[in-house]
């Protein structure tokens, strides 16, 4: 039981991080669906520089840094020159997926490094999620900045108005944003599977992108949904320890998908948005011009 | 509506914990009692006949024959070659043969897919390539079709489960499964709490086939040693899920008390898993302990090497020879073999670990915990092999588990089914194209 829950923890930590960046970012009104290639990135980058200088702090630091540098970038092609945000995560997912194919090959395989220690059986990342998800609600709730970020994803012509930089709270967002993508990918790569294989993360990042809006732009359903996701992952890929023989694996392993396709499509629905309230950032999505 | 946001938060956390709480806490196990049954054997009489035999004349005829001076070996890879264990050995192969022989280039092309399998074979055709080869079936298929376009070429494709030839599409696979039943004999020893796990791709002839040879050697060293061992096997969904490949590998060791780990999968992810948790690994298609170094033989106990360049020197110097029609099925064995440029005899698989063959593969650290009846009998085995004097598939009888992969025509056998007595050689097309069950005994973990 314990074994079991611990992995799905773990798996779970990866996605709240990843998915916590992209939260950020939403709620200032940038998209970013190159969430799996900045992930790619920092896995690669913080494999490659941990295990150069054997140095954890390093590797998580090249993480976070090169995350960072690609939500910059994406701020640059959607905030300064306004094109389509859609096109620049794309952009950023397939560049991702062919680079860090091409920079990681010389060291695929495992990191040899001891392992990071846990704390009372867990990864030490689970709880960072947790603190990480408990102040980004508090500064999107509960301060000026947050309120300032809340507001130029819902309508930054208004922000503007107010004397909000709308240009500098995007950038702020999407860069913090990024290094928190990077840290996910840096984290699935140094702790939660140490071992270096071209495109390892499979879509992860894409369920990450699914459970921010799964999460109705909240971080704490976030963070239910990612323990719930992580669940579900671990379930689909051992069916026979719950419900030996009931369906093929192959439909178990659809079950996570099939899920997250479900709850998306009830919020999309009218009566949803009406009875919880329309969380999504109204101008998510769509570049500002100041006029 | 912070309420409201506090009771679905509230919710999915409940539902998470009472998934996870579904599972069980041990796994508990069927013990098959072995039942005395009296069966009624019909036995041959053997009968001595006059029978008139017509008798072939066979006249020898001299057939003009162009030899080539040089050829260009092209092998278009599937995937990547660096760090992977499979294009690895393919590439090793190709660079091998042009060591070897001086007028035998090798050239390639990475991350082949079937849509681009016929523009590159084309394109490198175009540049010299004499014999252009695909080292997977799903993107080495399509050159049987531009074959008849280039009849003074020879194409060829890996063997997954179809078996189409033409007169210049040759098909081929070494006997993997000799090496892995000698894998089996040493994981059968070493485990100490009588679990194996295997991590594997998803069930097709190839895997079907591999996994056999596997099995038999745990179930001759379970034999031999008087230990009940199973043998678990795991499907990810494909070759290459590194996540899935982790999380598989973490549940065979702490739900099914795996003590030895093999893979038949292709990331390093199981070998990890087998490395933090200090159990055994057992390796695969190459020695990734001395080619790689991805790990050592504290955690290796054994692997085995891939040759493909046994297969393709039959290739290359069948092409050489100006032989318009060469053997399109080739599936060598420990018995075939190549001597290398630097005068090294190498069969088309062995076990091997960090570098050393035979025996002395056996990782150090491995090998005084191996009883010396199974040293000695994969010592004996392997001997065999490479003479070409047993086999573990004409000494075994194969009976049907009821589970593997329904084929067009040809249904997974029920439970208990013996689909090929012992003492009989399967034909190489069944090995290779209809070997579609799994063996008794196998625990197949839906």
């Amino acid at each position: 039981m314990w074994e079991f829950f611990v992995r799905s923890l773990d798996a779970s930590t990866i996605f709240t991080l990843a998915a916590l960046g992209e939260l950020i970012g939403q709620r200032s009104g940038v998209l970013n669906v190159g969430i799996e290639g900045v992930m790619l990135f920092g896995a690669t980058l913080g494999f490659i520089a941990a295990q150069s200088t054997g140095s954890y702090l390093l590797g998580f630091l090249v993480g976070i840094a090169i995350g960072g540098l690609l939500g910059l970038m994406h701020g640059f092609f959607s905030i300064t020159l306004g094109v389509d945000q859609v096109v620049s995560g794309m952009g950023i997912w397939i560049m991702g997926f062919g680079l860090t194919t091409y920079i990681g090959n010389p060291y695929t395989g495992p990191l040899g490094m001891p392992r990071i220690p846990s704390i009372l059986g867990l990864s030490p990342f689970f709880y960072l999620g947790i603190a990480l998800v408990v102040i980004t609600w508090f500064v999107l709730s509960k301060t000026s900045l947050g309120l300032r970020i809340r507001s130029v994803g819902e309508n930054p012509s208004v922000a503007e108005v107010s004397g909000i930089d709308v240009a500098k709270t995007r950038y702020l967002c999407v860069t913090i944003g990024g290094m928190l993508m990077g840290l996910a990918g840096a984290v699935y790569s140094l702790d939660y599977n140490p071992v270096w294989n071209y495109n390892f993360l499979m879509g992860w990042g894409f369920i990450a992108l699914a459970l921010v809006f799964f999460s109705m732009w909240n971080p704490f359903i976030l963070l239910s949904g990612s323990l719930l996701f992580g669940t579900l992952w671990q379930l689909s890929l051992n069916p026979q320890l719950v419900l030996p023989g009931v369906m093929s694996r192959y439909i178990w392993r659809m079950v996570p998908f099939a899920i997250t396709l479900l709850v998306l499509l009830i919020m999309s629905t009218k009566w949803f948005r009406i009875k919880w309230g329309a969380a999504k950032p109204e101008a998510l999505g769509q570049p500002y011009v100041k006029e | 509506m912070s309420r409201k946001f506090g009771l679905l938060f509230v919710i999915l956390v409940v539902v998470s914990l009472l998934l996870a709480a579904c599972q069980p806490q041990e796994v508990v196990k069927t013990v098959e009692v072995e039942k005395e049954v009296i069966k009624t054997v019909e036995v041959e009489k053997e009968v001595i006949k006059t029978v008139e035999v017509e008798k072939e004349v066979i006249k020898t005829v001299e057939v003009e024959k162009e030899v080539k001076e040089s050829a260009t070996l092209a092998i278009e890879h599937f995937s990547i070659i660096d760090g992977t264990t499979w294009s690895g050995a393919h590439d090793r192969a190709g660079k091998r043969i042009a060591e070897k022989y001086p007028n035998v280039e090798y050239v390639y092309r990475e991350e082949v897919g079937p849509d681009l399998t016929n523009p590159y074979a084309e394109e490198m055709i175009a540049d010299g390539a004499s014999i252009v080869v695909g080292n997977a079936e799903f993107m080495g298929m399509p050159l049987k079709d531009i074959a008849d376009q280039y009849p003074d070429v020879y194409f060829a494709s890996i063997i997954a489960s179809d078996l189409t030839t033409k007169r210049n599409f040759i098909r081929l696979f070494p006997r993997q499964y000799q090496a892995l039943y000698l894998e089996g004999l040493i994981a059968g020893a070493l485990t100490e709490t009588g679990n194996i796990g295997v991590v594997s791709a998803f069930p097709s002839v190839q895997v079907i086939r591999r996994q056999a040879g596997f099995y038999l050697g745990v179930q001759d060293a379970a034999e031999l040693l008087g230990k009940d061992i199973t043998v678990y096997v795991k499907y990810v969904g494909d070759w290459y899920l590194p996540p899935e490949e982790r999380d598989i590998a973490n549940t065979l060791i702490t739900q099914y008390d795996v003590d030895v780990l093999t893979q038949q999968t292709d990331s390093g992810s199981p070998l990890d898993v087998a490395q933090e948790s200090g159990i055994w690994f057992i390796g695969k298609d190459m020695d990734i302990v001395g080619f790689y170094g991805w790990s050592d033989t504290d955690t290796v106990a054994i692997s085995f090497d891939t040759r493909w360049e046994v297969l393709y020197e039959n290739i290359v110097k069948n092409w050489l020879a100006g032989n318009e029609n060469p053997e399109t099925v080739l599936y060598l064995g420990m018995a075939d073999s190549m001597t290398l440029a630097d005068g090294t005899v190498v069969p088309t698989v062995d076990i091997m670990n960090d570098n050393k063959v035979g025996i002395e593969a056996i990782s150090p650290a491995a090998l005084p915990l191996i009883p010396d009846e199974i040293v000695a009998l994969v010592e004996q085995r392997r001997d065999q092999m490479i003479n070409g004097v047993w086999d573990p598939f004409f000494e075994h009888a194969f009976v049907s588990n009821g589970t593997g992969l329904d084929l067009e025509g040809t249904p997974v056998p029920a439970a208990g089914t013996e689909v090929k007595p012992a003492g009989v050689m399967p034909t190489n097309e069944w090995l290779l194209s209809l070997f579609n069950f799994d063996l008794e005994g196998t625990v197949i973990l839906e």
